[in-house]
């Protein structure tokens, strides 16, 4: 059930965004010339207990700020915007709703022990998972990310 | 040379567990119907690490990164153990836990204790594990079914004991492995 229905999300969002978002289908970069909004060594760890985290490098060439809002993904049954805070020893993963900011000419690393997406009830396979990145000024962002063997050291 | 060993003692210093102490008893029944004794390790190096398998970034890295380290010592490692202990044994069963720290290294021991065994095996080893539960709104029309989707605010790191059973280390997640293995490997050359 939860499968299915997970599905259907995907397939929707492989048609089309409601709410007039400025998709481009399989834009990456989006901006065909001059500066953008880039998005870098993508790379997913699955486990066998079926969560998961995306890591990635979002490169923004642009004059102005943008956000990092929110992820969805037909393979996993909701992504969140994550990261691991150390109060001494102990480790947290804070939720970050509110996004993660991406500096004017700067960037943002989504890194193993930092900020990451976290995928839940995700489903491997060996094409990758697809992944939409939706971002405040830039829009959305689809690609597809490669599938990093759990025990590979991916720092 | 001197130097170097110098240096590599002084460093280690930024790691030791003052004062050094006989590693805290740990013993827990596997899945195989036996049962895992720490003490039966003396003259190996253990690294025990806790976490648990719904963990999607600290365990998976921290696992991960232990199997590097194993693939670095190269020789050494074979006097080398690695055991993950959960700290969710609710949602961690047996299995559960064998098939993720497998993904990872089949040489790796995954225990599981409950209840009493937990809290006491926590406390000796300075550990805490909290839930954090996600605010009901946000998920209250999530997709999980009979599963709420906690996750585990837990001490991270790796605690190192030497060949002789004595509790060395405690070194952070987020050293680097270069650092880490420079540590481990000073204990396994140390004699018994
Ligand atoms: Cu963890």
């Amino acid at each position: 059930m939860g499968g299915r229905g997970a599905r259907t999300l995907g397939v929707m969002l492989l048609v089309g965004l409601p709410g007039g978002c400025r998709t481009r289908e399989g834009a990456e970069p989006l901006r065909t010339s001059g500066a953008s909004v880039r998005v870098e060594r993508a790379r997913a760890r699955l486990t066998p207990a079926q969560v998961g985290a995306v890591y990635l490098s979002v490169v923004n060439a642009t004059e102005s700020a943008d956000r990092l809002l929110s992820a969805e993904s037909s393979s996993a049954t909701k992504v969140e915007l994550h990261e691991v805070v150390a109060r001494e020893d102990v480790l947290s993963m804070v939720m970050h709703p509110e996004g993660f900011p991406i500096p004017a000419g700067g960037r943002v690393e989504l890194v193993p022990g930092g900020k990451h997406l976290m995928l839940y009830n995700v489903r491997a396979s060996a094409d990758g998972i697809d992944l939409l990145l939706r971002f405040e000024k830039t829009g959305a962002v689809r690609l597809n990310v490669p599938v990093v063997a759990a025990d590979e050291d991916m720092r | 040379m001197l130097a170097v060993l110098l240096t590599g003692c002084w460093r280690d210093k930024d790691f030791a567990v003052e004062p050094a102490q006989e590693a805290p008893a740990l013993e827990a029944t596997r899945s195989s119907g036996t049962t895992f004794r720490l003490s039966a390790l003396r003259g190996k190096v253990v690294i025990l690490s806790f976490g648990y398998t719904a963990c999607p970034d600290v365990c998976p890295t921290t696992l991960s990164r232990l199997n590097n380290l194993q693939r670095r010592l190269g020789m050494l490692s074979q006097d080398l153990e690695v055991v993950f202990i959960t700290v969710d044994p609710e949602r961690d069963t047996e299995r559960r836990l064998n098939d993720y720290v497998n993904v990872f290294n089949r040489r790796f021991t995954a225990l599981r204790l409950e209840d009493e065994a937990l809290t006491k095996l926590l406390t000796a080893y300075r550990v805490t594990a909290t839930r954090r539960y996600p605010d009901s709104e946000r998920y209250s029309n999530h997709a999980f079914t009979g599963e709420m989707p906690y996750t585990v605010d837990h001490t991270g790191g790796y605690f190192v004991i030497d060949r002789g059973g004595t509790l060395r280390l405690r070194i952070p997640y987020d050293t680097p492995l270069e650092r880490l293995q420079e540590s481990v490997e000073g204990l396994l050359q140390e004699e018994l």
